[in-house]
């Protein structure tokens, strides 16, 4: 089978003035008579392109083409909400004099992403039963505040006063049980330690007790280990006709930098010519101009995604997608068993 | 390559349940049979990934006169998906074939995936620090203040 | 190395130790009411006029519970 074109136009969504166009994919078995589009793990397999684009230590971005939408928004919201991570779940606060209000102090705890893997806790089932030091991370803030001798007329409250401010770097790890021998080399501590928790003055101080447990984002946003996951169809343009000399310079300005360009054509005439769809931004600057009505037509590839996702520190980016996969195979194993079990008694 | 070697605990969080959902075996199309509800039901949230006019059970063959789903209500965690077939076939059966092809087509993603990242073609970089940028950017509007 | 270095700016700077916690939160036998303007612990029994002993003012605050406190993270 000949590799897909990106102008077929069974695979655009078109972007019209004041609507989007042809948006629903219809490749299923009956709608166009005589073609096969029944299921086939071959041609999906051959159609298939997986290409990842960029990674740093906190992002990655990456092609994935061939796929309905449906598939490419179960991985997208498995990402955000069932990728388990650890945080912070309980705090008991043996003493806060500071003047942040003690649930407010809690909740920012919550929300700070510590550096622990996930795949080596399990989730705590019952509240009720005791703390396992497979399921159970401890952590002490104890911070004071006082005023350092000598300081007179001094205004910077950084060297007036000890410990001032309250950073996440002051977390202390107490090793539970295995975990000492465990997690020797690769202590649990704050992804970053420079987040501040709470400001304070001589005489207040802070001391309680942190229990992180393992959680998804479904259950709390503090659990997401994406800072977000995100999707885009990748932008198609097409230019009917040719573009006048008079309004080139205007239609290059019309896209984002580096989209379109100008080349010298077979007979040495400047014509507009898209270099670079992937950096549109869709803005739809380009469909306001009465002299461009019928030249240009914007569209996008309705299967190829092009995922951006920025990890909040407790895995890898490039682990990311792997562990959703997993996630979803799970899923589908569990529907099975359920039905294998629904079905069984009866038959 | 990328090995992710950790000890891989599951807990009774991952048990099965079953999923509740309401299925005309083809038999007389307009009974529908709800299964018992005493089961207890499964948190499936991300099976939104049955698309309403393009479900894998009917992309499977011309066999399936209709597939959709519903989320009865948002706060109750399951979703109804409704299969109905042709000439009396088993939807049952056909819910078994879509989710093992579902399954193929998961782990067909996963090793182009793979496949894509061992191979390195794409650009490594680090990331872009942000207090150096600021700091960079302040610094050039203070230039251009003090050269206007 | 520099991470380290700048670790241990995120680190408790401060060179006084804190008290330990003790291991019974017991009230004591007096209570030190809070004077909202100076902040001076005055120990009022019962019957005892309102009024701080340092300042005079006349609101007092009750100190934060022996008890801890436990929180959801939420």
């Amino acid at each position: 089978m000949p590799p897909r074109s990106n102008d077929d136009p069974r695979r655009h969504v078109q972007i019209l003035p004041e609507r989007v166009g042809n948006v629903s994919g219809n490749d299923f078995p009956g709608h166009y008579p005589g073609e096969d589009h029944s299921w086939n793990l071959k041609r999906f397999k051959e159609n298939l392109i997986v290409s990842l684009q960029r990674l740093t230590p906190s992002t990655l971005e990456f092609d994935l083409v061939g796929v309905d939408a449906s598939i490419a928004n179960a991985l997208r919201r498995v990402l955000i909400a069932e990728v388990p991570t650890v945080a912070i779940e309980d705090v008991y606060v043996w003493n806060n004099t500071s003047i942040m209000q003690d649930e407010v102090l809690c909740h920012r705890l919550g929300l700070v992403p510590l550096k622990i893997d996930p795949r080596e806790m399990i989730f705590r089932e019952n509240p009720n039963a005791g703390a396992l030091d497979t399921d159970t991370v401890v952590f002490q803030l104890r911070v004071k505040c006082d005023r350092q001798p000598g300081t007179q007329g001094e205004t910077d409250p950084k060297r007036k006063y000890w410990d001032s401010d309250v950073y996440t770097g002051m977390l202390e790890w107490e090793p539970a049980g295995a975990q000492k021998t465990k997690w020797k080399r690769k202590e649990p501590k704050p992804v970053n330690p420079d987040i501040l928790l709470c400001k304070l003055r001589p005489g207040q101080l802070i001391d309680l007790t942190c229990f992180a447990r393992k959680g998804t984002g479904a259950d709390h946003a503090k659990f997401s280990p994406v800072a977000t996951a995100s999707y885009r169809l990748l932008p198609h343009i097409i230019i009917r006709s040719p573009i006048p000399l008079e309004h080139q310079q205007k239609f290059v300005q019309s896209f984002p930098p580096g989209v379109i360009g100008i080349e010298k054509d077979k007979r040495g005439q400047p014509q507009c010519v898209v270099k670079n769809s992937r950096r549109d931004t869709v803005s739809r600057e380009v469909l306001r101009h009465a002299e461009f009505e019928d030249k240009v037509q914007l569209t996008r590839i309705r299967d190829h995604f092009i995922f951006n996702i920025e990890s909040v520190g407790q895995y890898r980016p490039e682990d990311l997608v792997p562990e959703a996969i997993k996630i979803l195979l799970n899923k589908i194993s569990a529907v099975e068993a359920g039905l294998d079990k629904l079905f069984d008694p009866e038959v | 390559m990328a090995e992710t070697s950790q000890v891989n605990i599951t807990s009774g969080l991952d048990r099965a349940g079953t999923l509740q959902q309401s299925v005309s075996a083809g038999v007389i199309h307009d009974k529908i049979t709800i299964l018992p509800g005493h089961e207890p039901d499964y948190s499936a949230c991300t099976f939104c990934l049955w698309n309403e006019d393009h479900t894998l059970g009917n992309a499977l063959r011309p066999d399936v006169e209709f597939c959709g789903y519903s989320a009865p209500h948002p706060s109750d965690p399951k979703i109804h998906l409704r299969v109905q077939m042709y000439d009396n076939l088993s939807a049952v059966e056909c819910l078994r074939k879509a989710l093992k092809n579902l399954r193929e087509l998961f782990q067909s993603i996963d090793s182009a995936y793979s496949k894509s990242l061992q191979q390195g073609k794409y650009i490594q970089e680090d990331d872009v620090d942000v207090r150096a940028v600021v700091a960079e950017t302040l610094e050039e509007r203070a230039r251009a203040m003090d050269i206007s | 190395m520099s991470e380290s270095q700048q670790d241990t700016r995120w680190q408790s700077q401060n060179p006084n130790p804190m008290a330990p916690r003790p291991s019974t939160f017991k009230a004591p036998d007096v209570l030190n009411y809070l004077c909202a303007d100076c902040g001076a612990e005055n120990g009022i029994k019962s019957g005892e006029n309102i009024r701080c002993k340092e300042c005079g003012h006349r609101v007092l605050y009750k100190p934060r519970t022996y008890r801890i406190v436990q929180f959801e993270a939420r």
